[in-house]
């Protein structure tokens, strides 16, 4: 992909960049599914990967010269918003989301040439490899391990929470090549085939009744030399890196704002005197929405003006992943003896199906560093109280 | 005040202003907060003169007042500025009432060449006859509404009958601008305190001022100081301003309050440690910490609204959401400030406590943050 192949929008007005943005996903946006908490996964996935690809509506946020639109942030805020507005379902794309900031800055030129183009392409989808059954929000005591083996690496261990890997061609992965000094130093980021022999994959059946979401085994699993991405042993500051519009994502409400929908709905089925005994906590969460908005608009303002915002994402993922439970809790709780029912009986009135929204926003707290880790790293950062 | 050492956690100006706005607001901050860092402790005093007319003295009383009237004619965000420097200091003097409406009045009543106006234009500007606008007819009412009170004629001319709610700091007031109906219509009269017939029950509040319910027993008035529908929306006006206010004072009661409680915390040692390296207080702190996060971000949506347009229900909606959750904010990390200070934090003298005397009433103060959220959604449904 060279730098003029890519249509130059960021020098669009933000009006046009919008309505050009809105009319190609109306267009070329195929798949019956809907809504943040939807997940876009398979075939559909890498068709609609690969369309904005050909298109050149691929990687808002990677440079031009890398064969991303290169947009600033500003506009990669507009490109979200009308991803958000239309409710697409989103794919997880790991590849570009998380691995494609990494090869930037530590792969090599090699790395950089051979797998950029095919994350973009969708030709290769990437899973992640971090968490481990022993190692969850203490991730730096991992212990899959990886010793030097003829021109390359065995892996060996266990890596789980590795969501889409049944539906993944490679996975990154830290694992440990080295003992001793601080556990985060013996850590290293790594590439692995997920066709390569010794990797087996299990589905594991989450409580939404998701089945994307796998173990994932390695018996002496080979990796080659190239396979290494920057120095072995600095995987744990490898592993952290997120870029761009990436890290502001996290702080949107669109979660919040469709449970709150799905809230709306719900109270609008019930009746009249049930309806009214809800307003109060109705008022509550269009309030808790309201200012969601306000505080995410505010930080990406400050963002695409260069100021430091990395508290306010923090707290905007705790607030948003904390309310949209209570939300579907709230729902739960008004719908009585249908409360707990899976799907949407007909008798029910219903609009949607609680019972999911309840189970599916139960990991918002947990992914991504729980709730707990994140009033940890917020206290001891944006509110300087001293470290245990 | 205790900044906080890692981000400027002020309502406004906003490092956004900074680009933005020409360098008055960056001055108006300075001066304000030098003016309260040269001031003694306000913690538990009433309102008094004195402190009024320093407020005068400094033109802050003033500032929205227009040029023709002597007044400074600046955008609400300034006004704001000394609102939430006013509450960091916890000075219980009623700005909103007092001087916010009051500008609003005469910005959207006053008639050139009015003297009447013209005296109301001049107490604002030096503190020195303090007027008070009270247009409450009912205990809890929000909104504007035509007046229960009522102006008739009578004897040698007009006689006002009725009752008020909600006068705050009754002690420091000379004379009301009352709503009352007259003609029909919506009029503004303008009532010493003293005057016979003028019966008022005071009640004192936690933030150190009171709180009046006044009756009026056929006073004598004299001819209204505007009449007319433009009376009615210059108060709805008005009160969203004064509301506006209040949330942004609410922040800054509320931020102050944390920052102190984060000093206590870093320099307290229990078990031999800083208490706040303990994890349950560390969260309980970031739960404050988020809810005044939201209510800076709900608090300048509100500024911006209103600087577009002031009386759009738009505008209206998230001045309500800014005070509702303003409220919350500040009580909810006031309340946690007095608990991590422990028993010092139930002192009186407490810097502390003196902030949840200061939020309770504030927050209660033209409606409940309940009552602010129903507004909410109501005002939010009229504009989608």
């Amino acid at each position: 992909m060279t730098e003029t192949a890519v249509p130059h929008r960021d020098a669009l007005p933000d009006a046009v960049f919008r309505q050009q943005w809105r009319d190609w996903i109306a267009v070329h946006y195929v798949s019956a599914l809907r809504g943040p908490l939807q997940r876009l996964v398979g075939v559909e996935a890498r068709a609609w990967l690969a369309a904005q690809h050909r298109d050149g509506w691929r990687a808002p946020g990677l440079a031009r010269a890398h064969g991303g639109m290169g947009l600033s942030l500003r506009k990669q805020w507009i490109y979200q918003q009308e991803l958000e507005r239309f409710a697409a379902a989103r794919p997880m794309d790991m590849g570009l989301r998380l691995l494609a900031p990494v090869l930037l800055r530590y792969g090599s030129v090699e790395q950089q040439a051979q797998l950029l183009p095919r994350i973009l392409s969708a030709e290769d989808t990437w899973c992640q490899g971090y968490s481990e059954p022993g190692a969850g929000s203490d991730l730096a005591s991992l212990r899959t391990a990886a010793v030097a083996h003829g021109d390359g690496f065995l892996v060996n261990g266990q890596k789980t929470w590795t969501t889409m890997a049944d539906d993944s061609d490679w996975i990154f992965l830290l694992v440990r090549t080295g003992t001793g000094g601080r556990k985060q130093d013996g850590l290293s980021f790594m590439l692995a085939d997920m066709r390569s022999p010794g990797i087996t994959v299990r589905p594991i059946r989450t409580l939404a009744g998701n089945t994307h979401f796998c173990e994932v085994f390695f018996d002496d699993v080979f990796v080659p030399r190239t396979g290494l991405v920057g120095e072995p042993g600095a995987g744990w500051s490898i592993g952290r890196t997120l870029l761009g519009f990436e890290r502001l994502s996290h702080g949107s409400p669109e979660v919040l704002r469709y449970a709150f929908d799905v809230l709306q709905r719900t109270c609008a089925s019930l009746p009249p005197e049930e309806a009214m005994r809800a307003m109060p906590t109705m008022e509550r969460h269009a309030c808790d929405m309201a200012d969601a908005t306000a505080l995410y608009d505010d930080v990406c303002a400050t963002a695409a003006a260069g100021g430091d915002t990395a508290a306010a994402f923090s707290v905007l993922k705790l607030f948003n992943a904390e309310t949209s439970q209570r939300i579907a809790e709230t729902a739960h709780e008004l719908v009585g003896q249908w409360g707990g029912v899976q799907g949407i009986p007909v008798e029910s009135g219903l609009g949607d199906d609680l019972e999911w929204l309840y189970m599916v926003t139960r990991p918002l707290t947990i992914f991504g560093g729980t709730s707990q880790i994140q009033r940890n790293l917020i206290a001891t950062g944006a509110l300087g109280l001293p470290r245990a | 005040m205790s900044a906080s050492p890692r981000m400027d956690s002020r309502c406004v100006p906003t490092a956004l202003d900074m680009e933005t706005d020409d360098e008055s607001c960056r001055m108006l901050l300075d001066s304000a907060e030098d003016f309260f860092r040269r001031q003694p402790p306000a913690a538990g005093r009433a309102p008094s003169g004195a402190a009024w007319r320093a407020l005068a003295d400094q033109g802050w009383l003033a500032l929205r007042l227009p040029e023709a009237y002597g007044g400074s004619a600046l955008p609400a965000r300034h006004g704001a500025i000394v609102a939430e420097a006013l509450g960091r200091a916890l000075w219980p003097e009623p700005v909103g009432s007092h001087a916010v409406m009051m500008a609003t009045l005469v910005r959207l009543l006053a008639k050139p060449g009015s003297e009447v106006w013209a005296g109301v234009a001049q107490s604002l500007l030096d503190g020195r006859h303090v007027l008070a606008c009270t247009w409450q007819d009912q205990a809890q009412q929000t909104d504007f509404a035509a007046p229960a009170c009522l102006v008739e004629p009578g004897g040698a001319g007009l006689r006002l009958r009725g009752r008020k709610f909600g006068l705050a700091a009754a002690g420091l007031t000379d004379a009301l601008l009352v709503t009352a109906t007259y003609d029909g219509q919506t009029a503004l009269f303008e009532v010493p305190l003293g005057s016979p017939g003028v019966v008022r029950r005071d009640s004192a509040t936690s933030d150190g001022g009171s709180v009046s319910v006044i009756d009026f027993h056929n006073v004598a008035v004299a001819s209204p100081l505007a009449c007319g529908p433009a009376v009615g929306l210059a108060l709805q006006s008005a009160l969203d301003e004064a509301l506006l206010m209040a949330s942004v004072q609410l922040y800054g009661v509320g931020d102050s309050a944390l920052q102190t409680t984060l000093a206590y915390l870093r320099t307290r040692e229990q078990f031999g440690q800083p208490i706040g390296t303990f994890q349950a207080l560390q969260h309980a702190c970031v739960d404050a910490a988020v809810q005044l996060m939201l209510a800076r971000a709900a608090c300048r949506r509100a500024l911006d609204a209103h600087a577009q347009n002031a009386d759009a229900p738009a505008t209206r909606a998230a001045i309500a959401a800014a005070k509702a959750r303003a409220s919350d904010a500040a009580l909810v990390t006031c309340r946690l400030g007095v608990q991590l200070h422990g028993a010092m934090g139930y002192t009186a003298q407490s810097y502390i406590g003196q902030c949840l005397k200061i939020a309770l009433r504030l927050s209660a103060m033209l409606g409940s943050s309940a009552s602010h959220r129903r507004r909410f959604m109501a005002l939010e449904e009229a504009h989608d």
